[in-house]
């Protein structure tokens, strides 16, 4: 009976643990893992999806293609935009995108014949399922991997054109030749001497508007490669407030054309500051504070604040959460109030500061708010800084910038206009018929430097908000564009650096007689369907 | 997660307690051979030849393999492409952007004109982000405010325009042909 039991204790052997969980007995991590983890079924093509050299992202693109799981169109929920995005005709769906598609299948026929493969397209669950099976490794490799690279490339939101696709693949499947038929195969070789162009295209977008023309005058490539990847700006558009009503006139001075809208939502209020396509509203009858888009027509309320006139702008769109609307008014010369609010506050929150420096704001805009400051200009000229994030408020001192003394006319605190370039602090001084001077801020050396030209910026004024641009047209290159408002007609005037005069010449622009309130520059709409 | 937090501290400790044979232990660095297509031989580490992304996945495809050939390449621009990355590696275990940039900016300058269009496509090729974008902003530098006839020097174009046609062209933005440097 004892006998027929197996287990017989020895006496003359120490006890010891054994790891049953494999072979040998000893206890490793990896057999551990093994015996934990739910093990499934072996799944078709592994072997094809996670070798040894894998490129994880393609081998997860394809993993979802081989399940028929990678979204195009026809998975999405979406249903009203389903047609191919490469051909625009018919659904897209694995089949058709990668295959079928007049703009994909051009390409596996190239790519099968530089990779002398004998493969006809078949749908893909076909062609999937024939790729596990097949045995013909080099065949397998190589289809695989221009899947792959095709794939790849389509997953990331990159659509380059046909033939930098075939390029890529191409390539590839030029390296799988090479190794696998030791170089037999004679390859193609490229020569350098045009550059392709998409490559050309990266060096083009580099060039400025000016240099990009130039180069389109080289030769026909050129020429297609740099009008594809050209940028001209958009000039801002004047906006009209209407004494009566509620038409409100846009006007255009690079089309010389106007516009008008109803805008109910206005009425009864003033415009203080325009910034990003947003307008910042006072309405005085309520001390109602709000952002107005006049082309989406959306409003964004601020509290109640009573707005006297003072000097008011924000940092940057009412939509971003680091907006911030600032306005500063001098309680007496050397204390000045700045309150501060910004989209969803309950209230506005007024600090006084003292400065050592005079300050006296002037009641017409002259601020800017650049490299995450407001910086104001003063009545006679010298430079507030306020930080918003430090609740910071310090006049510069920079001695204000000097005018010939003839500048000294009637309404000369009027004509005076501020403005922001790429960091930069630009102040512009008009006299009458006199040419304006244009200053900007040299900020290591703090000191007010006068420009003689603009390369090639276009500045717009007007007494409420002044803006810069680069890269517009031709005629309006170098200039300065001013809201002047109906002069025989004509919209706004304009001084040209490179030609030293105002067009139209020779009138008396005397500020004194316009109403600030008038007229602001905004940013134009992107397309203009709410006009019509 | 533990083996990566573990190693670094087991290498210091290391060379903390025998900095003498560092040179003796140290793997004897991997060398790649480049084979550009008028014959050359380049011999480089492995670590610089893995900065090219064309020559990395030539390797994840066929690790066996110890010598490649870069059927689009001239001798001239690779070695100048291997000289610039042997640098970047440098900057990648000591990042030190103002050097970097520094370097970058003298890599260019001391190249003549043709040099850096020769490299354009190389960069590309052998897909050296950093690289391409150095030469094509260097490049873009070099005709700024430069004449047509400047541009078409510096590239080799042939103007394939008929003398109408360019007239047509300059008319139509006049103003973007005045005031160019002189050539």
């Amino acid at each position: 009976m004892w006998n027929s039991i197996p287990f017989l204790p020895s006496n003359h052997l120490h006890d010891s643990y054994v790891w049953s969980g494999n072979a040998s007995g000893q206890c490793t991590i990896s057999s551990v893992w093994k015996h934990f983890r739910a093990n499934s079924d072996k799944v078709d093509g592994d072997g094809l999806l996670w070798h040894a050299w894998p490129i994880p992202r393609f081998s997860f693109v394809l993993w979802l293609a081989s399940r028929g799981r990678l979204r195009t169109m026809d998975k999405l929920h979406n249903n009203s935009q389903r047609t191919c995005i490469l051909c625009n005709e018919h659904e897209e769906t694995h089949c058709h995108l990668f295959f079928a598609c007049n703009y994909s299948s051009p390409i596996w026929q190239e790519i099968s014949a530089r990779a002398q493969m004998v493969w006809n397209p078949a749908p893909w669950p076909q062609t999937w399922a024939a790729t596990v099976q097949s045995n013909a490794q080099q065949t397998k490799d190589a289809i695989i991997h221009s899947i792959r690279e095709r794939l790849g490339g389509i997953d990331e939101g990159i659509r380059p054109p046909g033939s930098i696709l075939l390029r890529l693949t191409a390539r590839v499947v030029n390296d799988k030749t090479t190794t696998t038929k030791n170089k037999k195969v004679k390859l193609e070789t490229q020569t350098w001497s045009d550059l392709p162009i998409e490559l050309l295209e990266l060096i083009l977008c580099r060039l400025s508007l000016e240099d990009n023309i130039r180069s389109s005058v080289a030769c026909k490539r050129w020429n297609s490669a740099a009008i594809s990847v050209r940028v001209v700006n958009q000039s801002p558009w004047l906006m009209y407030f209407p004494k009566f009503g509620n038409m409100y006139e846009f006007y255009d001075p690079a089309q010389r054309k106007t516009y008008s809208l109803e805008l109910p939502e206005l009425y009864g209020s003033r415009v203080c500051y325009t910034r990003d396509g947003w307008l910042l509203l006072y309405r005085p009858r309520t001390n109602r504070v709000f952002f107005f888009d006049p082309f989406s027509q959306e409003v964004v309320k601020l509290p109640r604040f009573e707005l006297t006139y003072q000097i008011v702008a924000f940092s940057c769109a009412p939509t971003s959460n680091t907006c911030v609307v600032f306005t500063v008014r001098h309680v007496s010369p050397t204390i000045v109030a700045i309150s501060t609010c910004h989209p969803g506050a309950t209230e506005w929150v007024t600090v006084n500061y003292q400065n050592r420096l005079p300050f006296v704001s002037s009641i017409w805009n002259k601020i800017v708010f650049c490299n995450g400051f407001f910086y104001c200009l003063s009545l006679t000229g010298w430079l507030g800084v306020f930080d918003p994030m430090e609740r910071t408020w310090n006049v510069l001192a920079v001695p204000p910038p000097k005018c010939p003394e003839n500048f000294f006319a009637k309404n000369w605190w009027k004509g005076k206009f501020m403005s922001e370039h790429n960091g930069d602090i630009l102040v512009i001084y008009t006299c009458c018929s006199e040419n304006p001077i244009i200053f900007k801020l040299d900020q290591p050396k703090m000191v007010w430097r006068e420009m003689k030209t603009l390369d090639g910026m276009t500045l717009f004024a007007s007494f409420l908000s002044s803006h810069s641009r680069t890269d517009l047209p031709g005629m309006m290159r170098n200039s300065v564009y001013f809201s002047k408002v109906r002069f025989f007609g004509k919209r706004c005037i304009s001084y040209s650096l490179d030609d030293c005069r105002y067009y139209p010449c020779k009138q008396s622009y005397d500020w004194g007689e316009q109403d600030p309130f008038e007229n602001i520059w905004i940013e134009p709409p992107e397309d203009l369907s709410a006009f019509i | 997660m533990s083996s990566s937090t573990d190693s670094p501290t087991l290498t210091t400790e290391t060379t903390q307690l025998s900095p003498q044979p560092d040179t003796e232990t140290a793997k004897p660095t991997k060398k790649i051979t480049l084979k550009s297509s008028d014959n050359q031989i380049f011999e480089v580490e492995e670590s610089v030849a893995m900065e090219f992304a064309t020559v990395k996945s030539f390797f994840e495809d066929s690790p066996s393999t110890d010598t490649v050939p870069l059927p689009n390449v001239t001798a001239k621009p690779l070695s100048q492409v291997i000289e610039f990355c042997k640098e970047q590696i440098k900057f990648k275990a000591n990042p030190d952007e103002a050097q970097k940039k520094k370097y970058n900016a003298e890599f260019v300058t001391e190249k003549s004109d043709k040099d850096l269009v020769d490299m354009i496509p190389v960069a590309n090729y052998l897909e050296i982000k950093d690289l391409l974008d150095v030469l094509n902003q260097a490049v873009a530098d070099r005709i700024e405010n430069k004449s047509v006839e400047y541009v078409r020097s510096f590239f080799g174009i042939d103007n394939d325009f008929t003398a109408e046609e360019e007239a047509a062209l300059r008319r139509e933005h006049a103003w973007a042909y005045e005031g160019v440097d002189e050539d």
